[in-house]
Order: C-alpha cells, then structure tokens, then sequence
C-alpha cells in the first residue's frame, strides 16, 4: 500500500493514501455503514451540490488491499493543502460556519459530524469545503455531539482569542495542533467577551464543566440532549461565531502603497514585464511570496496559473482573502506565512502536518519587492535566499531593491549598514550560483531591477 | 418549550443580523447563574456507562455542558424571537425576511 497521508491515520473508519501522484481515500469495512448512509440519505449529493463538501467518485479497489477494505474513492484533487495557522481571521471564520452549515444539514437527514477538525476543511475554488468524507455518523436520537468540544476548540477559542485579544493569536493554532485548550481561552479572555451568551457558555463554562469532570464517565441520563436542542446549540455556536470581527486596520502591509516605491511609469512596467514572462512561461502553479493584497498574484491568475499568495501581514492576508470571496475568485489562495520561520512538519512522528517546502510543487515562484525584507531586516544571506527559492521552485521572478532605494535606505537607518554584499552585482552572484538568469529588466524611475531565473539542472 | 423547534431558524436569522440590539446577549449573567445551577445539579460522581466506542473523546465535561447549552440557548432563541415579534408589532423592525451568509434553505439538491 502506497503512502498512507498524514493525518489520517486516526480514523479506523478509513484513510487517505496517494499513489502514483493520485490522492485515494480508502473505506474499511467498519467505516462502511456510515459512508453508505451519508450516500443513500442525500445529504452527500447535497453537501456536494451546495459547494461544502469534496466530490468523489468510488473506484475499483486496488490489487493489494487489505482484508478490512470496502470501498475506495478518489477525492476530487484540492490544488493545495493548507493548515488553519496558515489562514487570516476570515478564512478560519468561513471554515467555522461551514462546519456548521454541514452539521446542520447532516442532523436534518439524519447524520450527524463525528469530528469537526479544522483540518478537515479546505480551501477548494476560493471556497472553505469538507475534505473528509468519512467525517459523519448516522445520529442516535438524544446523543450530544460527539465533535462539540473539538469545534469549540478548533474555531470557537482562536476566533474569540483573535476577535478580543490580538489577531496573531490565529498563530497559537500551530502550537496546539487539536485546538485552543479551553481553559487557557477562558483565562487569557477579557471579561467583556462573557457578556456574549454564546462565548460565555460555549467557552468559559464548557471550561469548568470540563475541569469538573475530568475523567469520569458521564451518565447517559444526563447527557441527553434532543435534535431541536442539536439545533439549538447550532444556533447559539453560530450565533458566537458571527458576532466575531477582525477589521484589518493601519498594519505593516496592509495600507501600504506600492505607488509610492516607483517613480513615473515604474509600477506599470513592473506589471507588464511580469505579466509579459509569465505568459511566455505559462506556469500552472505560482507561488507570490510577500503577495500583500495580492495584485501580482492576479496577474498570474490571469496568465491561467493557479495561484497562493503568501504574506506575513494578517492584513494582507485579510484583504486579499476578501477581495477573492468579494469577486468569487476560484484560482486564488491567499495565505500567511512567515518566510524566516516556514510551516514546519508537526504532529505525531513530524507526519501529521507537512512543512512548507513538503507541499511545494509551483512551476514558478514570484519574490517581488521581497528580497529586501529578507536580507536587510532579517539578515539572511542572499546566496541562503537563493537556495531556498531554488528547493521551492524551478522558474523564480524576483526583483532586486538596491540600496538608495527609499525603502532600503529607511531599513538601514536605524542600524549599521553590514551587508556589503547587497549590492546588483552581489545579488546576481549569489542567484547564479542556483539560477541561471535568463532575463533582466530595468524599472523606470527607481534602481529596482526585475529577474526572470530558471533552476541550474543540478540543483533541482 | 413547545414549538421550540421552529422557533431556530428566524432565531438563527436574527443572530445574523450585525448588531442588533437583541435583550437575550445581555441576560448572560441571568442565565449564567441558571446555568451554574444547573452544573451544581449534574455534578457528582458518575456511575460508569458503557459508552460506544468513539473514534474522537469528546469528554464527560463537554457533553454535559451541551444539555445545559442547548437548553439556554433554546430560551435565548425563543426571548429572541418574540423580541422581534415586539419590535414588528411596534413598527420597529428593520425589515422581515432577507437570508444572511448565503446559506439559504431552499438550494437542496
């Protein structure tokens, strides 16, 4: 059996596999009453018409399965996998109340989410969708649900945290990969987030029930809880989940005017230089690093790319994610990311959650007005830049700010200036070393310089 | 509570709305001590149940606490709606109807 995927290996219901490049999710035999009445019942066709669910289509079994194997489908292909601590404030709010909207149709046709994993929802044409197929349950009148706890945990805590404390909070998720404890949200809340019903039952005192019953079974009689009460806390989740905001406001990035780095005309020519190589390359996947709102990013779109946008401002990501919901862009991830401090393997044996650089495949990488950041505020060589440009992708577009660039010149005034590398032609020694320059363009009215690179063969 | 159920979705509804004024987000503390009696009465120890076998635990504490949820809950989306009944029947609703989220009932497959 080929390459049983990362996080998946908890469901005894079923696991997902990739083999010969193919994404399969098999269904064993103890998983198999349930994914027969998620089909039967109406709500898989449901879900999947209503955009919330992936499509799939059952596939003959392979050669080599296991005596437990009963059914195998291949997931429609999610372009790419990305992890809640990657997403900005309304991306993981989407998630959240897609998660809902799911388990409300699932109670009305009798099923119910056995888990509510962020994880399990990705970001599909622009759109959050249920990934796990093996995500529901047939309902037992009067159950509670089993997936409360892990939904307050992975949405409603973060959320709140982000809403009442600070947006960077959505980070924390990448620490506690099952979700926010909930008694560390209920103790680094503010007192008025308990003025809101919702927060204050589903949080602080699902907290304190928690404490007071750890460890010890609960009896039936008196966790019984009926559909309508299902709904109710449905309601009052969704309730809390909607009254949470993030307004992205005055950040780094986030207002930051482009305009003003280029003197007449150099903006315009950034765009047609850039839209001009990427139609001559025609890649089908770019990566943007440093996106911001992502305006590069939608010209790589509109060169017929498949695109996510990386940005370490929250804003940014903010932003950009709201003008692709706001448009109904479908080839467009925006995404947070820390380039000097990347995603990195996590979870159980470093298998459940794949780094940045495991979940590359970009036929092209774009660095604009990037490389600055990196060598300047962070201090990174720029051969050291160049060899991780080059582990990501084999085309690189990159621009080059040279000192006396008013953006340069405002990093270095505050310090020494200790790069006596970074200058064109130390930046074109250390990219060669990895890249062979096929292409340079000069800007008009600023020293900035545009490169189009492709990978030396024995790098890649 | 009769007729509780059909009482959720305008309750969802008005949840939706923004910030509305709604009387029930401000009872919290009511209810909180409704709902601290409530834990009081269904704590103690437990006799042990056979639970069926579950792929996720979802904890003793996170179950019992949905009891008491979904029944306040169910009270704040009835005070709600008969709110906006209030507010309709004085002239002061901000309009009926009106979906929110894009998740509309109707678009079944």
């Amino acid at each position: 059996m080929a390459d049983v995927l990362g996080g998946s290996f908890r469901d005894p219901a079923g696991f997902v596999y990739r083999h010969a490049g193919v994404v399969y999710r098999q269904v064993n035999d103890v998983g198999s009453p349930d994914y027969q009445a998620l089909m039967d019942s109406g709500l898989y066709a449901e879900l999947v018409k209503a955009a919330l669910l992936i499509r799939h289509e059952e596939v003959p079994a392979p050669a080599d399965a296991a005596p437990d194997h009963a059914k195998t489908l291949r997931p429609e292909a999610v372009e790419f996998i990305s992890y809640p601590y990657e997403w900005c404030f309304g991306q993981l709010r989407d998630a959240a109340l897609a998660t809902l909207e799911i388990q409300r149709r699932a109670l009305a046709r009798g099923l119910s989410l056995k888990d509510a994993n962020a994880y399990n929802i990705q970001f599909h044409r622009g759109k959050p969708v249920l990934i796990d197929t093996l995500s529901f349950e047939r309902y037992r009148e009067g159950e509670p649900w089993v997936a409360y706890r892990q939904f307050c945990q992975h949405f409603l805590a973060p959320l709140a945290l982000m809403h009442y404390r600070d947006v960077r909070l959505g980070e924390w998720s990448r620490l506690h990969l099952d979700g926010i404890p909930l008694d560390l949200a209920a103790e680094l809340l503010p007192m008025r987030a308990w003025l809101r019903l919702s927060l204050w039952m589903n949080l602080k005192l699902h907290a304190r029930s928690q404490r007071r019953h750890a460890g010890g079974a609960a009896p039936a009689s008196a966790t019984r809880v009926s559909k309508t009460g299902l709904g109710n806390i449905l309601a009052s989740l969704e309730a809390g989940v909607r009254k949470l905001r993030f307004e992205p406001g005055g950040s780094e990035w986030s207002d930051y005017d482009a305009e003003g780095s280029y003197g007449d005309g150099g903006l315009e020519e950034k765009k047609a230089v850039v839209a001009r190589w990427l139609g001559e390359m025609a890649p089908h996947r770019v990566w943007d690093l440093g996106a911001n709102t992502g305006d590069f990013s939608r010209i790589a779109c509109e060169a017929g790319a498949r695109v996510v946008a990386f940005d370490v401002d929250p804003g940014a990501v903010e932003r950009n994610y709201r003008r692709v919901r706001e448009a109904g862009e479908t080839a467009l991830l925006p995404l947070r990311i820390d380039l000097c401090n990347p995603s990195p393997a996590q979870g159980f044996a470093h298998r459940e959650r794949a780094s940045l650089v495991e979940r590359a495949g970009p036929d092209c990488v774009l660095a604009l007005a990037l490389v600055h950041h990196l060598a300047i505020s962070n201090n990174l060589p720029l051969e050291r830049i160049a060899e991780f440009l080059a582990l990501l992708s084999p085309r690189l577009v990159i621009e080059f700010v040279p000192k006396g660039d008013p953006r340069v010149e405002t990093l270095l005034a505050t310090r020494p200036d200790i790069f006596p590398e970074y200058q064109r032609e130390g930046f074109e020694r250390a990219f060669s070393v990895y890249f062979e320059i096929e292409e340079a363009a000069a800007l008009p009215g600023s020293e900035r310089r545009l490169y189009r690179m492709l990978r030396r063969a024995h790098r890649a | 509570m009769v007729g509780r159920e059909q009482h959720v979705r305008p309750g969802r509804r008005a949840s939706c709305s923004g910030s509305d004024p709604v009387a029930p987000e401000r009872f919290g503390w009511v209810f909180g001590c409704l709902g601290l009696l409530a834990v009081a009465v269904l704590a103690g120890p437990a006799p042990a149940d056979p639970v069926r076998l579950a792929y996720l635990d979802p904890g003793s504490g996170s179950f019992l606490i949905q009891a008491l949820v979904a029944l306040v809950a169910g009270i704040a989306v009835a005070l709600r709606t008969y709110w906006e009944k209030v507010k309709s029947l004085l002239g002061l609703s901000r309009g009926a109807g009106g979906g929110s989220g894009g998740d509309t009932p109707g678009d079944d497959g």
